[in-house]
């Protein structure tokens, strides 16, 4: 092997090609990757995971949307579906997602488990003490309702009012301080993210983590996946721009996340028969923002502190969702506001007095919901394809009229959609106003921060492209261990989920060693 | 930190015979340039001026906000582009000089001039009708446009002041709490 540096590397300042071999390459070092890691490292297997965004440590961080955004995020920021009709924030760093995530922690519901039983096979996962385990190492625990920031307290007493079940949330953090800068890179390592936990595991148990690099491929041949190819990237750069790196790997895994994953195969030549990218879910997010004569400061405190599933089961055939405050810091709150000029100047105006709430709708769960497509573009760009039927037309109208109900029943002056001409409510009678406004792609602003699926886990060959253990089917040694594998969205926040199978899966990688 | 990214793709407007139309005639009249402060990476001179001009409509400022042009929006959204994969900065590219066409807007939407030489309220209503288009690839141009010029100009702590936010605190970083 050549440039035998191990520990953490960055291939961005490599003169030479990187060619080396190994037990296992993990491509992508985010929730799945990382738990994965630290697994197989401490059974003294010789890991390499490849990561093509930075490391980050706190020091280097300003704190800054305008740094943030652009370094931490995929597609500098700018990520969207095809259409635009969704802003969609995923993350690309060391430590993937949970570098910029929230740190809002459920472990899977059991109404979810029965339906991916009922629906795609997914059977005994036994999944309890994979969770113990995540929740030991992350400190995952309830953060105390007095530690609730005023734009968290607004959904509490909203639905308290309302007689609505809300509740406190869990969180993986230790020595928080209560900032609200999760989003951008914690300052103070109270976020118990990839990077100072699993990875750190990892790399002590002689993981080597090599970031800056972009993975092209996984060179595979006949069912045997030989390694992967791909090349450094620096930090400004628009694509890569570095040495070539090749890594031969007795297994390989992808762990490159929801949308890069599945592009990851279909640059590979493996298309699962069709399957691959389809049924890729992003828990679709509309918003309604309050404004209230108090001081509420949204860019200050712990970005998610509340929660209430009150909504999530609306029957057999309408889509649930559930419901979550949104930390608003003027970059963000800018790109939710629907207007321009003098309209959007007000509104920013209003920032220390708006509320910002949140209802993340649960796709892939009704008969025939197959979410959206990721696909390649005819010049190598990921596209994502999403098409909201009236299933969705209809939750996005019931949601917002929820949360404007919430705010009005919180004591808000008044309520606002995103729409491009916003429905603004100051009564409860205004709720109805909702009736006449239009829904979906383009009427209003829809956000994703919760990618899954694109290589969904099942037990049908012909529909799910991941078998049970997390093996791409057709391909012996090729696993697939993140959030593409879900077969449906969560109806919670998934990175617990993507901890506990990460979890479980490390003995079905090793196995292949 | 809005899309913007691809807004052509499966669409039709910039088919063949507009294209034509634009390049004749009404086109003539000619964009008011604006000169960059830096060396352009990713926009055309051209390119750069129409998301000058659009970018003071989206954020005129007022109040103790600047106008857009004061914190150098376009500048900060031209290097963002020359970090992105060159489809995205040849899509906005070909947005901006859509936008600007005479030609096209007068087929559309009735508008004679190039958008950087028309009046503010000529441009407001040139980029409210690319927002409410029944195309729609004008309609995710405009999104593209308004996601990046937001982002750009509320992310500058120079506007901070202007909406309320204290920025992040400076002892956080060295480790303590929010006061
Ligand atoms: C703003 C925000 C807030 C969130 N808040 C919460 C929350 O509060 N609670 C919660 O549960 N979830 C939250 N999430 C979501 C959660 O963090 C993710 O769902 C989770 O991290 C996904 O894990 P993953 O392993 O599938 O992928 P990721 O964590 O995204 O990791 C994938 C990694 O692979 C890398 N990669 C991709 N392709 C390649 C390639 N070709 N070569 C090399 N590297 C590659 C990526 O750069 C990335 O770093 C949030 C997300 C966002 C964006
Ligand atoms: S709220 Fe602040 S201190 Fe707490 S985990 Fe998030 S960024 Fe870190």
């Amino acid at each position: 092997m050549s440039g035998a540096q191990t520990g953490w590397v960055d291939a961005s300042t490599m003169s030479a090609p990187l060619s080396r071999t190994c037990d296992v390459v993990i491509v992508g070092s985010g929730a799945g990757g990382a738990v994965l890691a630290a697994g197989l490292a401490a059974q003294g297997l010789d890991v390499i995971v490849l990561e093509e965004g930075g490391r980050y440590q706190a020091s280097d961080l300003t704190l800054q949307e305008g740094d943030a955004f652009p370094a931490l995020y995929q597609d500098r920021g700018t990520r969207g579906t095809s259409d635009l009709g969704v802003t969609i924030m995923q993350g690309r760093a060391v430590g993937g997602t949970t570098m910029v995530n929230w740190t809002t922690c459920f472990r899977t519901p059991e109404r979810i488990l029965a339906h991916w039983a009922a629906e795609h096979g997914v059977e005994d996962l036994a999944l309890a003490p994979h969770f113990d385990a995540v929740e030991a190492r992350l400190n995952i625990h309830t953060w105390p309702a007095e530690m609730a920031n005023a734009n968290n307290r607004t959904l509490q007493r909203g639905c308290e009012a309302l007689g609505w079940e809300v509740r406190p949330l869990r969180r993986n953090v230790k020595g928080c301080a209560n900032s609200g800068y999760c989003g951008v890179g914690c300052p103070v390592d109270g976020k118990q993210a990839m990077g100072i936990t699993y990875l750190q595991d990892a790399v002590e148990a002689g993981a080597t983590v090599i970031s800056r690099v972009r993975v092209d491929h996984v060179d595979v041949a006949g069912r045997s996946a030989r390694g992967v190819v791909g090349r450094a990237m620096s930090a400004e750069a628009s694509g890569p721009d570095g040495v070539d790196v090749r890594i031969d790997a007795k297994v390989v895994v992808s762990s490159a996340g929801a949308i890069n994953g599945p592009a990851l195969m279909l640059r590979s030549g493996l298309d699962g028969g069709g399957r691959v990218g389809r049924r890729t879910f992003l828990h679709p997010v509309v918003a309604i923002v309050g404004r209230y004569a108090e001081r509420i400061a949204p860019f200050y405190g712990a970005p998610q502190a509340m929660g209430s599933h009150h909504p999530i089961d609306r029957g057999p055939d309408r889509i649930g969702y559930f419901l979550e405050a949104a930390p608003l810091q003027p970059m963000l709150a800018s790109v939710a506001a629907s207007q321009i000029g003098a309209p959007l100047a007000a509104f920013m105006q209003a920032l220390p007095h708006l509320s910002g709430l949140l209802a993340l709708t649960v796709d892939g769960l009704l008969p025939g919901d197959e979410g959206g497509t990721t696909r390649l573009g005819s010049d190598g760009r990921i596209v994502v394809d999403y098409a909201f039927g009236p299933a969705y037309e209809e939750a996005f109208r019931s949601a917002m009229q929820d949360l404007a109900r919430i705010h009005l029943a919180a004591g808000a002056e008044l309520a606002g959609s995103l729409h491009q001409t916003p429905v603004v409510m100051r009564r409860d009678a205004d709720v109805r106003l909702l009736e006449d406004a239009a829904y979906g792609a383009h009427a209003h602003r829809i956000f994703s921060a919760h990618q899954m699926g694109g290589l969904c886990m099942g037990a049908d060959p012909a529909r799910h492209p991941v078998d049970l253990q997390h093996r791409m089917r057709g391909v012996d040694n090729l696993f697939v261990v993140d959030g593409s594998v879900l077969p449906t969205a969560l109806g919670v926040n998934p990175s617990q989920t993507i901890y506990g199978l990460a979890h479980r899966a490390r003995g079905f990688v090793a196995d292949a060693v | 930190m809005t899309p913007s990214r691809r807004f052509f793709l499966g669409g039709t407007l910039a088919g063949a015979g507009l294209l034509a139309l634009g390049g004749v005639g009404l086109s003539a009249q000619s964009s008011v340039m604006v000169a960059p402060d830096a060396p352009l990476r990713a926009l055309t001179p051209r390119q750069f001026s129409v998301l000058v001009a659009v970018a003071d409509r989206v954020c005129p400022g007022g109040g103790a906000l600047p106008v857009a042009r004061e914190v150098g929006v376009a500048g900060a959204i031209d290097r963002l582009l020359s970090t992105m994969h060159p489809g995205d900065a040849a899509e906005l590219g070909q947005a901006l000089d859509l936008i600007e066409n005479a030609a096209i807007a007068l087929v559309l939407d009735g508008r004679a001039r190039p958008f950087t030489a028309c009046d503010p309220a000529a441009q407001d209503a040139a980029l409210r009708a690319w927002a409410t288009s029944g195309i729609t690839l004008r309609r995710k141009a405009f999104l593209a446009l308004k996601g990046l010029i937001a982002s750009a100009y509320h992310a500058n702590p120079a506007t901070y002041a202007g909406v309320g936010y204290p920025g992040p605190p400076p002892g956080l970083v060295a480790g303590g709490g929010i006061p």
